[in-house]
């Protein structure tokens, strides 16, 4: 039966670096949905996924790539892309207003195939403390195996509250 | 249901929510249950209302369930203008009330087939784009999706992203995504999509995402 989205999981934390939502892929979808709409953090900086491996561990390997072109209200558009890392960077940005994060719609593309790269493709909009700040990112984990969950963290600070959740795409 | 047989247990009764019903159900109990949105039904992706307009200057949408969805997602198609290269925007309502004043925010890349591309971006605004420049001729028309992120939550500020095409009024496309945000904290209600010259024809659709 076509029935669109399929809610898997969702995830929260106060108070945390990261925050893991475990056991959210499987074989039953080659694409999900992921929607953040609650984070309120303690650093005003971008945000970072990373994934899980077929143990539960969180892959921290610098087998990732992103490219994002960030978008303004207040500044120049700016190109922000990098290969090798440690995490996919530039999942969104927010100001440490809980008002400010956030609105984040993320794709994930194969994570739960063996023989495949897992792919990200995203849209977000946030707000710093000098106006909107969006973006439109893509992403690899340049490793092909099984993808288990993810990992959501700030590049710097914490979160004081964070809620992620999955969906399926059917 | 049937006060003494809970979802077919006596005594302690299991907690029910979505992913985890427990019991055997009858017609009613399921009825009870999605009613108090605990009954595991896959399709999170809600349709709330599809309009089609023609001739019209503005479509409002103001049943759109903002306690139950954070997220909401609209498809705008066909979109087909009176006057050439008129734009397409949103305005929200606050509580009923209709924001006009210059608060909004938006950065949108542009860019058109024959390679000019152009930053879209604004801190003061008396609107969100929904689609730009649509010619007015034959086939010229626009379509978009967008993401509304917050709406009922007056603790956060309303956030949208989104992602439009058209045909300008030389029939050349162009696209255009970004981000937007009414930077205030308020429950808003109400989405109006409305044109900035003449009047326009379209089908636009609402969808809440549940658990989002």
């Amino acid at each position: 039966m076509a029935t669109n989205l399929e809610f898997i999981k969702s995830a929260s934390g106060t108070s945390v670096t990261s925050l893991s939502v475990t056991d959210c892929f499987s074989a039953d979808y080659d694409v999900y949905y992921v929607s953040i709409t609650k984070t309120d953090v303690t650093v005003q900086t971008y945000s970072y996924v990373r994934f899980l491996d077929s143990g539960g561990s969180v892959i921290s390997a610098s087998e990732y790539d992103y490219a994002e072109l960030g978008l303004l209200s207040y500044g120049s558009f700016g190109e922000n892309k990098n290969t090798g890392l440690t995490a996919i960077q530039h999942i969104d940005l927010s100001g440490t207003s809980t008002a400010q994060g956030i609105g984040n719609s993320l794709y994930i593309f194969n994570p739960y195939d063996s023989s495949s790269y897992t792919f990200t493709a995203g849209q977000y909009s946030g707000h710093s403390s000098s106006g909107m700040a969006g973006g439109k990112n893509i992403g690899v984990h340049k490793s092909a195996e099984t993808i288990t969950g993810l990992n959501y963290l700030r590049g710097s600070g914490n979160f004081d509250s964070v809620t992620v959740n999955v969906f399926g795409v059917k | 249901m049937a006060d003494d047989l809970k979802y077919g247990y006596k005594g302690a009764e299991p907690t029910q929510s979505f992913g985890n019903n427990t019991g055997v159900f009858d017609p009613n109990d399921i009825n009870n249950l999605i009613a108090d949105n605990k009954w595991t039904q896959f399709g999170q992706l809600e349709l709330i209302e599809t309009q089609t307009v023609s001739g019209v200057s503005f479509v409002d949408f103001t049943s759109i369930q903002e306690s139950t969805y954070n997220v909401h997602f609209m498809t705008i198609n066909n979109i087909d203008v009176s006057s050439d290269n008129a734009d397409m925007n949103f305005r929200l309502y606050e509580s009923g009330v209709l924001e006009t004043a210059s608060v909004y925010q938006g950065a949108y890349q542009q860019q058109w087939a024959s390679g000019f591309v152009n930053e879209n971006k604004s801190t003061g605004r008396t609107f969100l784009v929904a689609n730009a420049s649509t010619g007015n001729d034959t086939n010229e028309t626009g379509q978009s999706y967008h993401y509304f992120y917050n709406l009922g939550d007056s603790s956060k500020y309303s956030f949208k992203t989104g992602h439009y095409l058209q045909l300008y009024s030389d029939s050349t496309m162009f696209v255009g995504f970004g981000s937007g945000v009414l930077p205030q904290t308020s429950t808003v209600d109400g989405i109006r999509l409305y044109s900035n010259s003449g009047t326009f024809s379209a089908t636009a659709s609402l969808y809440g995402i549940r658990y989002s």
